[in-house]
């Protein structure tokens, strides 16, 4: 958490690999790979996932046919076969229902005139069927309905277990209620100010954060 | 203006129509007019006063001296079109026609030079390359259908032995009757081989009636593909034109129609694929010459390596046509650095009730965008790949026949794979 023009997004955006920020110095090791040396696909296959704050909008693509290639692209570089398209499109319906997204809406092209909040969901949908180790959430709460919120909270929650880690990107306290956060970090002028447990949110709720600066 | 630029090339197609104009064509005194009107014209060679070809290099042309069939040995065994496993099939194999097909089906009705008004749509005045073809077709294909017409389809297959420096001129006449539906496709298989091939085709659509015309044109890198499709559109009739072409060395899509009765619509889209050192043109006019008549022109280019693409649409409304509603867009995906688009997107309103938008789009693949793909793990190239073919499917998606779809849908995922994009 932290104030607009904290360094969230960038601190998302590093960890992802876009090419418009350059390192000067350090790393990220990720599990047993520095990320600094890795190309955005390599990082994503090795189990980075960025849920974006504002996804593209990619005209003539189907979503289905876009997460088939991300899906195979992940599987052949873990030594497995591709899903067949039938056992594919089982996993992605399933999904699709959990996460409450209207399959009408998947036959347009990807994110092609859906709402913020349907983008969100979008979001979050392919975070399930990718099955991230490291999933960065960059304010996926943000101009989500109530309903859409919960799903959301119920996603990230179900895919939580002691082999996966979230860093969730939020101003609010709302997304916190139904997922109950490990440890909440501060981030002020790209540094972090203050750690703590979910306690320290009320904090922020209350006081703000000039306290903290 | 004359614009030819040697003499040495006047005479040497002086020498070919007095070679083929025979006093026992039916069509001679037509040649002979239109022969007339080409020498004035010549091949549009010159940049300077020459508007719909100036962008292009076509300096080539005059470089070679295209001969007709008869001057070749006839090689038609030699050469079999891998496409025969389409049905209903007109084929013309060097700008021959084969047309025993014709006379088997039922709701087509050949017709007789006096049945017809050969030149009455393609307009040889338009352009030198219109008159080059009116003077050296051999045997037009001209033809009318009928109520009785009952096919899913007709397909046109332009292909062609690879006996180089050839010219190659079909025109086809069609005459649709008045309530008929009919779907066209054409299908142009370039020879590997210097080739220059001019196709006009006249289409004429009685009231009412409805064609879906589709085009895919498979260049090679040696041919030069001219296509001119004249239209004239009577009252309540309906014309679809999707077309799809790849990088033939050099090439047209030139289109023109004319929406002469009212309530009339047509809605015309094309995607051009230039790879290589190709170089193409579209050419698409629409003249609105009577009110209430709708159009759309939709197309879009992706130009690689050194390619060169050229865009002129034109949207002419006539002081009579009111409550003409006219869109035209062209958008253009620049995948390398030595591709070049020129586009030009026009309107010349006369009248003052009408709606006209036109538009216009050249960029790169969209460096947000592919970075949101390969977030998910698929590599740059692949992920240009999907985005390329994406690009494409909103046109492609569009030709109506589904077989003859898959044609054009083959050819893309053919080319993509050896692409690279800087």
């Amino acid at each position: 958490m932290g104030p607009n023009g904290g360094g969230k997004s960038t601190l998302v955006n590093v960890l992802a690999g876009r090419s418009s920020y350059t390192l000067d110095s350090g790393r990220i090791d990720f599990e047993s790979n520095n990320l600094i040396s890795m190309t955005i696909d390599e990082r994503a296959r090795a189990g980075v996932f960025m849920a974006f704050q504002y996804p593209s909008e990619i005209p003539g693509v189907r979503p289905w046919q876009f997460l088939k290639a991300a899906t195979d692209s992940h599987r052949k570089s873990e030594g497995l076969p591709e899903y067949s398209v039938r056992d594919f499109s089982k996993i992605y319906d399933s999904n699709l229902k959990e996460i409450g997204i209207d399959s009408e809406l998947m036959k347009r092209s990807l994110n092609d005139g859906f709402s913020g909040g349907e983008k969100k969901r979008n979001e979050i949908f392919q975070m399930m069927m990718l099955k991230p180790k490291l999933a960065l959430l960059d304010e996926t709460d943000s101009g989500l309905d109530v309903d859409a919120l919960k799903a959301v909270g119920n996603a990230v929650n179900k895919l939580r277990d002691d082999r996966r880690s979230f860093l969730i990107v939020t101003h609010y306290q709302r997304l916190l209620d139904h997922v109950k956060p490990d440890f909440v970090h501060i981030l002020i002028d790209g540094k972090i100010v203050e750690s703590g447990n979910h306690k320290l949110v009320k904090k922020i709720e209350s006081s703000g954060y000039e306290s903290f600066s | 203006m004359k614009v030819f630029p040697n003499i040495e090339n006047l005479q040497h197609y002086q020498d070919l129509k007095d070679q083929t104009v025979k006093s026992s064509d039916k069509f001679g005194e037509f040649k002979r007019q239109s022969f007339k009107t080409f020498l004035e014209k010549g091949l549009p060679v010159s940049g300077k006063g020459n508007e719909r070809w100036k962008y292009l290099d076509l300096r080539s042309l005059v470089k070679t001296k295209y001969k007709l069939l008869e001057d070749l040995n006839k090689t038609d065994n030699k050469f079999s079109p891998d496409v025969i496993f389409l049905q209903n099939a007109i084929s013309i194999v060097n700008g021959q026609v084969d047309s025993k097909i014709l006379s088997s089906m039922k709701g087509i009705k050949v017709l007789e030079v006096d049945e017809i008004d050969i030149g009455g749509v393609a307009d040889n005045n338009e352009d030198g390359m219109i008159a080059l073809n009116s003077s050296f077709f051999i045997e037009p294909l001209c033809f009318r259908i009928t109520e009785d017409f009952n096919y899913a389809n007709l397909n046109i297959v332009f292909s062609g032995d690879s006996e180089g420096q050839r010219l190659d001129c079909p025109r086809l006449f069609i005459e649709i009757d008045s309530g008929v539906e009919v779907t066209i496709n054409e299908l142009h298989v370039s020879p590997s081989a210097d080739v220059l091939k001019v196709s006009v085709l006249e289409i004429i659509l009685q009231e009412g009636s409805k064609v879906l015309h589709n085009i895919v044109v498979n260049g090679s890198k040696y041919s030069k593909d001219f296509l001119f499709t004249r239209i004239s559109q009577n009252k309540n009739s309906y014309f679809k034109s999707v077309s799809y072409s790849d990088a033939p060395s050099l090439g047209a899509n030139d289109i023109k129609v004319c929406m002469n009765g009212e309530y009339s619509e047509c809605d015309l889209r094309g995607l051009y694929f230039t790879t290589g050192s190709s170089q193409f043109n579209t050419h698409v006019v629409v003249d609105h010459n009577v009110p209430y008549t709708k159009s759309n022109q939709f197309y879009k280019g992706i130009l690689t390596d050194n390619s060169r693409a050229v865009f002129s649409g034109k949207i002419l409304v006539k002081r009579d046509a009111q409550k003409t509603y006219a869109t035209q867009k062209d958008l253009n995906l620049l995948m390398s650095k030595g591709a070049e688009i020129d586009t030009k997107p026009s309107l010349e309103i006369y009248a003052d009730d009408v709606e006209c938008f036109h538009g216009a789009t050249a960029g790169h693949v969209d460096e947000n965008t592919l970075y949101y793909m390969m977030s998910r793990g698929i590599d740059k190239d692949r992920a240009t790949q999907i985005l390329v073919r994406g690009f494409a499917d909103e046109i492609i998606n569009d030709i109506s026949d589904k077989s003859f779809r898959k044609i054009a849908v083959e050819q893309i995922d053919k080319i993509l794979p050896s692409l690279s994009f800087q």
